[in-house]
């Protein structure tokens, strides 16, 4: 029986090993590896994450229009500052403005603030601006522009949806303070990128 | 007794043959415009692995969606003409030498005005969508100018170029809801955004 299975196995093994192609290890080019590459970007850096899902968080906050109107600027704004990072215009302070943005945005939730629509919308454009050419600059030049811009432009967006399905939770007694509690640790992630970007 | 092994060994090596042979890698071949089964497919294969043509369509599908039925039935009638006709004119005239960066101005574009739901009269959604069956479908026929199968490879690309704005702009138009159409907002905001990236790409 057993010779039986090292009879049947064994060429097919052989075959396998000996049909298998080239190794391409170091291909790292194409559509997909762009869409990842892109979508990477944004999720690995805590100090854009945090402030990412706090926009989301404050637009659930504050309600309608708010929960829709926020993650649609945002995206826009933050591609105008990546479109600005990309032609390598100079912006001093950026990373002080991405760390001050989980500061102000985690305030912002912790504290339940309701500024005017126009007041909310431009303060986060401001520092969508920022989050955009911290990004752009950063870009390497190797990449597969269209399939990287949709993936980095999806994460974003995901990140801010995160944030308004944590934030949904704010219609509930336990669920308000839940979301106070995120804008606090968004506040705190921020306060400590802050004093990194200062020290 | 013994007998009835010899079919059931036959059924083994059957199936390990194929389960080998299922499991030899090859080469996926995706982006192959050649597709083998002659010009039309071959048209349709093109247009299909272009999302830098695929995503302006479906912006402004969901934009024409957004506006209304006059607008969709717009979008859906211009833009394969345009497509068609411009599409003629790159087989004849060839490749046109502009910057990359100027494909992300229909993303940019249309991605902008979905995402703002601007009104305009349905003749300014037309000429949108002649706009941008002018420019993709230039460049679709422009890639064919050097071979001789050109025509049906246009003609394969423009139903699908139909299928897609008509299927864009119909989704859109049955969102009965408001948060779908708020979800279509965001796609066009995305795409937009997309575009602006890319056009800092371009001039980078």
């Amino acid at each position: 029986m057993r010779r039986a299975f090292i009879r049947h196995t064994v060429p097919f093994v052989t075959t396998l090993l000996l049909s298998a192609g080239a190794a391409e290890a170091h291909v790292d080019s194409g559509g997909a590896y762009g869409v990842a590459a892109g979508f990477l970007h944004p999720i690995t850096g805590l100090d854009h994450v945090v402030a990412m899902i706090a926009v989301g968080l404050w637009g659930a906050q504050l309600g309608k229009p708010a929960i829709w109107l926020l993650p649609i600027t945002f995206p826009l704004v933050m591609a105008f500052g990546g479109f600005l990072g990309l032609l390598g215009m100079p912006m001093p302070g950026v990373e002080i403005g991405v760390a001050l943005s989980g500061v102000l945005l985690g305030a912002a939730v912790l504290t339940e603030t309701r500024p005017p629509l126009f007041a909310a919308a431009i303060l986060v454009g401001v520092f969508a601006i920022f989050h955009g050419y911290a990004h752009g600059a950063e870009l390497s030049p190797g990449e597969n522009a269209l399939f990287f811009s949709l993936g980095f432009v999806i994460a974003t967006g995901l990140l801010h949806a995160v944030g308004i399905v944590i934030g949904l939770l704010y219609q509930w007694p336990r669920g308000k303070i839940t979301v106070r509690a995120a804008g606090g640790a968004v506040g705190a992630v921020g306060a400590f990128f802050l004093w990194s970007a200062l020290a | 007794m013994t007998k009835p092994a010899a079919p059931r060994k036959k059924r083994v090596h059957v199936v390990l043959v194929l389960a080998g042979a299922l499991a030899i890698p090859a080469d996926a071949s995706a982006h192959l415009v050649n597709t083998g089964l002659g010009p039309i497919y071959d048209g349709v294969a093109h247009f299909a692995m272009s999302p830098e043509a695929i995503l302006p369509i479906i912006s402004l599908g969901i934009f024409a969606g957004l506006r209304g039925v006059v607008h969709a039935r717009a979008s859906v009638t211009s833009l394969p003409v345009a497509w068609v006709a411009f599409g003629l004119l790159g087989m004849l005239f060839g490749p046109v030498a502009i910057s990359p960066a100027y494909e992300s101005l229909p993303l940019l574009m249309l991605g902008g005005l979905a995402a703002a739901d601007i009104r305009m009269p349905a003749w300014c959604t037309a000429l949108l969508a002649v706009l941008l069956g002018a420019f993709e479908g230039y460049n679709f026929g422009a890639a064919y100018s050097a071979t001789r199968d050109g025509l049906p490879a246009v003609i394969g690309s423009v139903g699908l170029v139909f299928v897609l704005i008509a299927l864009a702009s119909a989704a859109v138009l049955k969102a009965k809801w408001n948060w779908t159409r708020v979800a279509m907002r965001v796609v066009g905001s995305w795409t937009a955004a997309s575009g602006m990236l890319l056009l800092g790409w371009g001039l980078r």
